[in-house]
């Protein structure tokens, strides 16, 4: 109906139809792309905010999982002897544990992200998706500082890094876009049913222990391993450990190929899930 | 037609009673489905009835440059409009097609953390209300210097008092160079100076060709700042035009056409409530008043045997809880003897007496050792804040306590 006076072509208008969401829609990949600075400061206010009350600030990114790694060096590599692929077992631990605490914080901040969220969202509009997507990237910049301090372990017990370092990035993509998967799916039916909140941490605890992070999956038995396969976070891990221990066995093409798979039913699922869930969402909260 | 930007068609929201409240757990949920409506039927006429339609069809247009006034009651649908002009949430039916940058400011202070400081808050807040990194660089100074709290701009904004911290929001928004401006009421904060700095902010903006929505209940600020004005009612539009002209309809609708209510009959009580009204002094029923006005409650009662010490009272409430003060006709020295009839009583309250807000009356009749009738929230009325500009009032809505009363303070000086 109207265009743009001739006098202020050089100034492109930006041209908004607002109409009534209807039907299953996938995500507006191209809408959040243009958020990407709105992305960046949220991201950048998350962990200014994360880290700004404790004194030793930053550096509980590397001391959280040293701990781990000395507790459970002790008890499971020390007492219980779990075998590691043959690398030293803090390696290995530690190999397993970064990616999951990437998953794992993501996907803890990200499920409740909306609620939390709430005050902004219902005053200011951007792609809501952005949130929960946030507590990804977020988790992200302390998978990046751990993975600092896995390559100074690594170096400390004498292994160097080879070529299948270079799919590392695969591993934490494939992981992170699970994790924004599942906070999809989460954020949204946190928001309608405060019940998934408290139904997470013991959810996570069980992934934790059924994903092969103390232990290797060579010692599941033949008959369970497709459990393991079905699980996304076990392929991603096994792959990640190949690509950083030197040692471990590459993970089977097949179990790849299907962690893949399932993220991607998850992501798109999600995605339409959120998509659908989200208006009411905010005529509720 | 080329300098049309904004362009709303037939725009419907409805919302569906009783959702917000219920289904906030699993549990619910699960209740829900066992207790569902058996027949199919019963359920949709259910769900008709309990949806509320805070827009109706609501059409208009605004030209490039305009500054458009949107006013009328509360739950005219007023804030439901500048959401889905923001599109914080989607219509339910109807289109609006905008075209350009918008920017809304539905709220001082969106975003803002308390714990980073006030130069950090200014960054994610201007960002977050659609500013570009470079664009708030260049700002910042000025942003500074326009909050006035130089010296603390460093520190945690929750260090901060809620002046402090609502110039410096302001500040931000005050900033804000969209090509489309939707503002939601946010003047109703701040100091009075502050406020007289914001508008003339605004209207510096607006003299400069931006388009603006602006909403309040403030008719002197809408008069001042538009050239148009829409008036909503029951989430349709009522009217729109020149600015004078609506304020002055918006003022008529106030007045009221809404008559009394009226009671059914009881034949087996000695004496019985029959009808009650809310009016002003001249008679007119209103259901809302300025504050500045007396309001009048009138009730008619009618008197089946001879009755000694009939009493009357009313009991007022504000925003449906709190009890403010109750009037009992046994107060008055002597309490009148009733002959079977019809009487008709009324109750004048005065003019700045009860703050801005919403009341109701619970009226109730009988002697001193039996109550015959008793209605709760028989009467209802809104005081609003017309003919004043209570801002800087203490008495203004959003301060605590419910009636104004006429004491000041009085100071000197004593060493």
């Amino acid at each position: 109906m109207s265009q743009s006076p001739a006098g202020e072509a050089a100034q492109p208008t930006i041209r908004q139809v607002i109409k009534p969401v209807s039907g299953w829609q996938p995500l507006d990949v191209a809408e959040m792309w243009r958020f990407r600075r709105l992305l960046s400061v949220f991201v950048w206010r998350e962990l200014k905010i994360r880290y700004k009350q404790a004194v030793l600030g930053f550096l509980w990114v590397v001391i959280q999982p040293l701990a781990l790694t000395i507790v459970y060096s002790i008890f499971f590599g020390y007492v219980a002897r779990i075998p590691s692929e043959g690398v030293p077992y803090p390696v290995f631990f530690l190999g397993g544990m970064i990616l999951w605490q990437f998953f794992n914080l993501a996907v803890t901040q990200g499920s409740v992200s909306l609620v939390a969220q709430q005050q902004i969202i219902t005053k200011v509009y951007f792609p809501r998706p952005l949130a929960p997507l946030t507590s990804v990237v977020s988790a992200f910049v302390d998978f990046l500082i751990m993975f600092g301090l896995l390559i100074a372990v690594e170096l400390f017990y004498g292994i160097r890094p080879s070529w299948p370092m270079l799919t590392v990035p695969l591993f934490a993509i494939l992981t992170g876009t699970m994790a924004f998967a599942i906070c999809l799916w989460l954020s949204a039916l946190d928001a309608l049913y405060r019940d998934v909140r408290y139904a997470l941490t013991f959810l996570m605890q069980v992934w934790y222990f059924a994903t092969p992070i103390i232990y290797p999956l060579s010692i599941v038995p033949e008959r369970f391993r497709w459990i393991m396969t079905l699980n996304p976070l076990a392929s991603a891990i096994q792959g990640f450990r190949w690509a950083v221990l030197g040692n471990a066995p590459p993970p089977p093409v097949l179990d790849m190929a299907v962690a893949v798979g399932v993220t991607l039913v998850l992501l798109l699922s999600g995605a339409m899930f959120f998509r659908r869930i989200e208006q009411r969402v905010i005529d509720m909260i | 037609m080329s300098d049309i930007v904004i362009s709303v068609e037939q725009l419907s929201k409805s919302f569906r009673l009783g959702e917000m409240r219920r289904g906030h757990t699993l549990a619910d949920a699960i209740n829900g489905l066992f207790h569902r409506n058996a027949s199919a039927q019963a359920a949709k006429e259910e769900a008709e009835r309990r949806t509320l339609w805070a827009l109706r069809d609501v059409s208009f247009t605004v030209r490039r440059g305009e500054v458009l006034g949107i006013i009328g009651r509360n739950g005219a649908g007023k804030s439901t409009l500048l959401k889905i002009l923001s599109r914080i949430v989607a219509p339910s039916a109807g289109r609006a097609v905008i075209d350009g940058r918008v920017g809304a400011l539905l709220e001082v202070g969106t975003g803002f953390s308390s714990e980073l400081t006030g130069r950090e808050n200014i960054l994610l807040s201007g960002t977050i209300l659609g500013m570009s990194t470079q664009e708030i660089r260049r700002k910042m100074d000025e942003i500074i210097d326009f909050s006035g709290i130089e010296r603390f701009i460093d520190t945690p904004v929750k260090r901060y008092s809620s002046g402090m911290y609502t110039r410096l929001a302001f500040a931000v928004a005050a900033h804000l160079e969209p090509e489309i401006l939707i503002v939601d009421e946010v003047l109703a904060v701040g100091d009075l100076e502050f406020q007289r700095k914001c508008l003339g902010k605004m209207n510096a903006m607006t003299k400069g060709g931006r388009t603006v929505l602006f909403v309040s209940h403030n008719m002197g600020a809408v008069s001042e700042l538009c050239s148009h004005a829409l008036l909503l009612q029951r989430g349709q539009v009522h009217a729109m035009g020149e600015t004078a002209a609506i304020v002055e309809e918006y003022a008529r609708l106030q007045r009221g056409t809404v008559h009394g209510v009226t009671f059914d009959e009881n034949e087996n009580l000695p004496a019985s409530m029959t009808a009650a009204s809310v009016t002003d002094v001249h008679g007119n029923a209103v259901t809302t008043v300025d504050i500045a006005d007396p309001v009048v409650l009138n009730v008619t009662y009618k008197v089946r045997e001879p009755l000694d010490g009939l009493q009357l009272s009313a009991v007022i409430s504000r925003n449906m809880n709190e009890i403010i003060c109750t009037f009992d006709s046994d107060a008055l020295e002597s309490i009148p003897f009733h002959e079977p009839g019809t009487y008709r009583a009324s109750l004048r309250l005065p003019g700045m007496f009860l703050k801005a807000g919403n009341y109701s009356v619970r009226i109730a009749t009988g002697t001193p050792d039996r109550l015959m009738m008793e209605i709760e929230a028989a009467l209802t009325f809104e005081v609003e804040e017309l003919s004043q500009n209570t801002h800087h009032k203490g008495y203004r809505k959003e301060r605590i306590g419910h009636v104004i009363a006429p004491a000041n303070w009085k100071r000197e000086q004593v060493g």
